[in-house]
């Protein structure tokens, strides 16, 4: 057997192993599956796709990808077995989540509090998830809660024994900030770019350790 | 619409309605607008003035909109004088409470009693109004049941 195996480094859900090699099973949901299934003899092709299709790809014997966001390269060598090389679960990670509880904004309506307000900007929720990917730790950190405001904010707020933060988004290409540590420190900003680093301390308030 | 001046001794009442406001313990910070704060006055009411039928009609236009999420109704009293002493370290007052009645309108009954609390500094950025915001969701953490709320009853018709 000379395969090489390639699994999405994002994924952490258990994987059975069966006979020495590591095996998922597929999965049955429609719209986004997860694995790619190769029965080949000498293959090595490059697969990339985008969002929202399906395709059924066939060389050398047969690979079939249903989902998205896919690029990698596929090198298997295999006689009369099936075998996934790829597993493209979506992490759980707390990155991960916050992303789909910023998402998750996007179904609010208008007047959503019971009063007037707004929906926020898909500019904000762009904003928040950039936030979120160049600004927030990459290991762990507490997960906000994350909230939209009347006025069209999106929120992210932390309270733990480290101390309190006020952010948010307005789709303006910046973000700010109000942030109380327990020990009685305060920083903030009224406007800050949308990659621009947190305090050390601020950062320490998000680590919630 | 002539209504009297606040005064020291009123309690405000805010309702809210949206449970994703509130984390259980406290009110979380996007319940307060920060365009509330500087420009368009946080709305509350002063139930001395506020008749008991302008906040059951609130309640029920909110729970014929989405009954099945606002069953989550909750009530916070501010005290007009706990507001007023309210300061940062400097002496700055933190907040301004201006009494601004709502005629009645296609979709409301009147209000005499609406008022609305603003940063008493309008010139604060964001990050300034978010520490006032900050200080005002102390006050709003003091949740109280509806019927301790003693709202002007309504002139009942011969």
């Amino acid at each position: 057997m000379n395969a090489t195996m390639l699994s999405n480094p994002f994924a952490n859900a258990p994987e059975p192993t069966v006979g020495g090699i590591k095996w998922l099973p597929p999965t049955k949901g429609q719209g986004r599956s997860k694995i790619i299934y190769a029965k080949a003899g000498g293959v090595q092709k490059t697969i990339r796709s985008t969002d929202c299709f399906t395709i059924t790809y066939t060389w050398a014997s047969r690979s079939s990808l249903v989902g998205s966001n896919v690029e990698g390269t596929l090198r298997g060598h295999l006689k009369g077995a099936q075998f996934p090389l790829y597993d493209f679960r979506q992490a759980h990670t707390v990155k991960n989540s916050l992303l789909s509880k910023i998402r998750g904004l996007l179904d609010l309506e208008p007047g959503w509090d019971g009063y007037a307000a707004k929906v926020p900007a898909g500019s904000a929720i762009d904003e928040a998830e950039q936030f979120a990917s160049s600004v927030l730790p990459t290991g762990d950190f507490q997960l906000p809660a994350v909230t939209a405001a009347a006025d069209g904010e999106v929120n992210f707020s932390w309270r733990n024994l480290q101390g309190y933060i006020d952010l948010g988004f307005y789709g303006d290409g910046s973000y700010s900030f109000y942030a109380k540590t327990a020990a009685g420190e305060e920083f903030m900003s009224d406007e800050s770019s949308v990659t621009e680093q947190l305090p050390e301390q601020v950062l320490k308030i998000i680590r919630g350790n | 619409m002539d209504v009297p001046p606040l005064s020291d001794d009123e309690s405000l009442v805010r309702a809210f309605f949206c449970p994703e406001q509130h984390d259980g313990q406290e009110f979380l910070a996007s319940v307060v607008s920060l365009a509330d704060l500087k420009d368009r006055g946080f709305s509350v009411d002063r139930p001395i003035l506020t008749p008991l039928s302008v906040l059951e009609h609130r309640v029920d236009a909110q729970r014929a909109n989405k009954p099945d999420v606002r069953e989550f109704a909750k009530f916070s009293q501010l005290f007009c004088a706990k507001l007023k002493e309210d300061r940062d370290p400097s002496g700055q007052d933190y907040f301004e409470v201006q009494a601004s009645p709502v005629n009645e309108s296609d979709h409301e009954p009147a209000n005499p009693g609406h008022a609305s609390i603003y940063s008493a500094d309008r010139s604060l950025g964001r990050g300034g109004l978010r520490k006032v915001r900050t200080e005002l969701i102390k006050h709003l953490n003091n949740i109280v049941g509806l019927e301790t709320l003693a709202y002007l009853p309504d002139k009942k018709s011969d």
